[in-house]
């Protein structure tokens, strides 16, 4: 871990984009140099009644701008709804592990061989988990520009949102939608899933000419991400995960977004945090120090 | 010259009296933020013999002007305590106090035994935890049993300072200070969180996975301020005030109303810098 920066950022933008969801955007020069795909940044509330921060995935950075995409879950958040451009808020980041920090990742100066030549990822979000795959997206296409092929399966409720900012970076995006007639799939991300890649595993003949995932990330609800896990486990691809959880300080002190991993022993995953399994073989681990960003098969699901 | 705000808690001297409270500070994190020799005191989380799991998240909700917590102790054990956080505090500099925790009084014992043959400075008795169902709380809520656990600690601990750190979820918190200290305790923390809960209005069932947890942060300032105050009054042993503290005026306010030194918790949940910051703000009332 690094020390995350703190201050009172000015508020650029702060406007809903889609039903119930906002996009928050601040000028803030030193976290937006330090931000990783995948990291996250606590927003707190001014007033003090709501004293925990909002812990909110990083969806972009531009510049010296940071964007991050919220939904309204409770006082809180919509709280923060009501906050407007100019004003000062109190912000900590960029917090957590994301995607790519760790050795050998794509957007690694020295990447794993599966990384050095072209190869596709995936990006497998649901809802409000979709924006943060945005800021990796970026991230890999400016690492590996061409020799990246991403795809990206999106679910949502009702009607998807945050499409032009996916189709601007990836090369392909396919959408879901629960609300029949709102995307061209309808049904969740898992069935989109299988639709959109019916071969049995990495390395097989594709019905489809799709190019073989060698890589996948996932953001959204946890049935969400124990499907991509359990998809691409079957078919041999690398997952990495960003989990949520109710957090605490949301920097490391609190334990109290501790989660169950289990040891993997693979030098290509190298693994954060302690590394000694209790008498059940379980290792727990903070989701906002040691993660967000976890290998799918670290997490016990 | 700088005024001196040391003070001397059962013969340990802490360089000024500001200490963080159990379970709010981590070396590896917390450590980033500030110097944790430039506190009083570093508290660290409560320790067992060995590794305890803690519970189930949810773990963490919020509450009007506070926090409710049921992390369930979750703690590495007794081993890895000794050997990363404690050895990593007092390589740089800290005073350290280690807040120990057991399954059974045999358990405290056990541990505080294992823990005077360190170079850490001061014990802390969890008996107030109301987080976990079979040690905990229980074993500070009735005078006797409170008692009798910290005198086989008091025999184990070598001449370590015991400091026992008390429940305010009693009907009279006076009642068991006068049993612990009479027991031997060398000093008195108080208070832990008060027993809480919150209902999620869409389940209509407990937010926390554990059902109850401990409510902590300025909601509870004013209640540790009159605990602190009737302790004051019941014993004469050092006390050390923690419940609610944001602000440098919330510690000042602790210590007048009976408290040698002062813990910051949820506060350094919000802000890891906070006890540094409070401890500025402190320093103009001294």
């Amino acid at each position: 871990m690094v020390k995350a920066h703190r201050g009172q950022y000015p508020v650029t933008k702060n406007e809903s984009i889609a039903d119930g969801i906002y996009e928050l955007c601040f000028e803030a020069p030193d976290i937006a140099r330090a931000a990783n795909a995948g990291q996250f940044a606590n927003v707190y509330l001014p007033g003090g009644a709501m004293l925990l921060p909002r812990p909110i995935s990083i969806a972009d950075v531009r510049g010296d701008v940071v964007t991050l995409v919220y939904a309204i879950v409770g006082g809180g958040t919509k709280a923060l709804a009501g906050i407007k451009a100019g004003a000062r808020l109190e912000i900590m980041g960029p917090l957590g592990t994301g995607y790519f920090d760790y050795a050998g990742s794509p957007t690694d100066a020295a990447p794993s061989g599966a990384f050095e030549n072209p190869f596709t990822a995936l990006l497998v979000g649901g809802g409000v988990g979709a924006p943060p795959l945005h800021f990796a997206a970026r991230r890999i296409r400016a690492a590996r520009r061409g020799r990246v092929k991403i795809v990206a399966c999106l679910g949502f409720r009702g009607h998807p949102w945050y499409r032009e900012e996916f189709e601007r970076v990836c090369d392909e995006v396919l959408l879901a939608s629960e609300a029949e007639g709102a995307a061209a799939f309808h049904g969740n991300v898992a069935h989109l899933l299988d639709k959109s890649f019916p071969y049995k595993e990495a390395g097989s003949p594709q019905a489809n000419g799709q190019a073989l995932p060698s890589l996948a990330l996932a953001c959204g609800p946890r049935p969400m991400l124990k499907a991509a896990s359990d998809f691409c486990a079957a078919k041999n691809i690398t997952l990495r995960v960003s989990l949520e959880e109710r957090m605490g300080c949301g920097y490391g002190a609190c334990a109290g977004c501790t989660c169950k991993t289990r040891l993997l022993g693979d030098v290509l995953k190298p693994q954060n945090g302690p590394n000694m399994p209790n008498a059940e073989g379980f290792i727990k681990k903070k989701v906002c120090a040691h993660g967000p960003v976890f290998w799918a098969d670290e997490v016990v699901w | 010259m700088v005024k001196d705000t040391s003070v001397n808690i059962c013969g340990v001297r802490l360089k000024n009296p500001i200490l963080c409270a159990s379970g709010t500070y981590n070396f590896r994190e917390s450590g980033l933020y500030y110097d944790p020799a430039a506190l009083g005191c570093i508290t660290t989380k409560s320790v067992s013999l060995l590794p305890w799991d803690g519970n189930d998240a949810p773990k963490i909700a919020e509450a009007y002007g506070g926090m409710l917590n049921a992390i369930g102790l979750e703690n590495r054990g007794l081993d890895a305590y000794i050997k990363t956080e404690l050895k990593m505090l007092k390589a740089a500099g800290a005073t350290v106090m280690a807040n120990v925790v057991g399954r059974t009084a045999e358990e405290y014992a056990e541990v505080a035994g294992a823990l005077a043959a360190t170079d850490v400075d001061l014990l802390e008795l969890n008996i107030s935890c109301p987080n976990v169902k079979d040690s905990g709380i229980a074993f500070g809520t009735d005078p006797k049993t409170a008692a009798g656990l910290v005198a086989g600690v008091k025999k184990a601990s070598g001449g370590k300072p015991v400091i026992v750190k008390l429940t305010p979820n009693v009907t009279d918190i006076t009642e068991i200070a006068r049993a612990v200290v009479d027991a031997g305790a060398d000093g008195l923390s108080l208070i832990n969180t008060l027993k809480g809960m919150r209902i999620d209005l869409r389940t209509k069932q407990p937010v926390l996975k554990a059902g109850g947890g401990g409510l902590s942060g300025p909601a509870i300032h004013p209640v540790a301020v009159r605990m602190v105050y009737e302790t004051r009054r019941a014993v004469s042993v050092p006390i050390i005030g923690m419940g609610g503290v944001m602000t440098g005026a919330d510690a000042y306010e602790l210590m007048l109303a009976g408290a040698v030194a002062v813990a910051v918790g949820t506060a350094a949940l919000i802000d890891p810098a906070a006890p540094l910051r409070i401890l500025e703000e402190l320093k103009v009332f001294l």
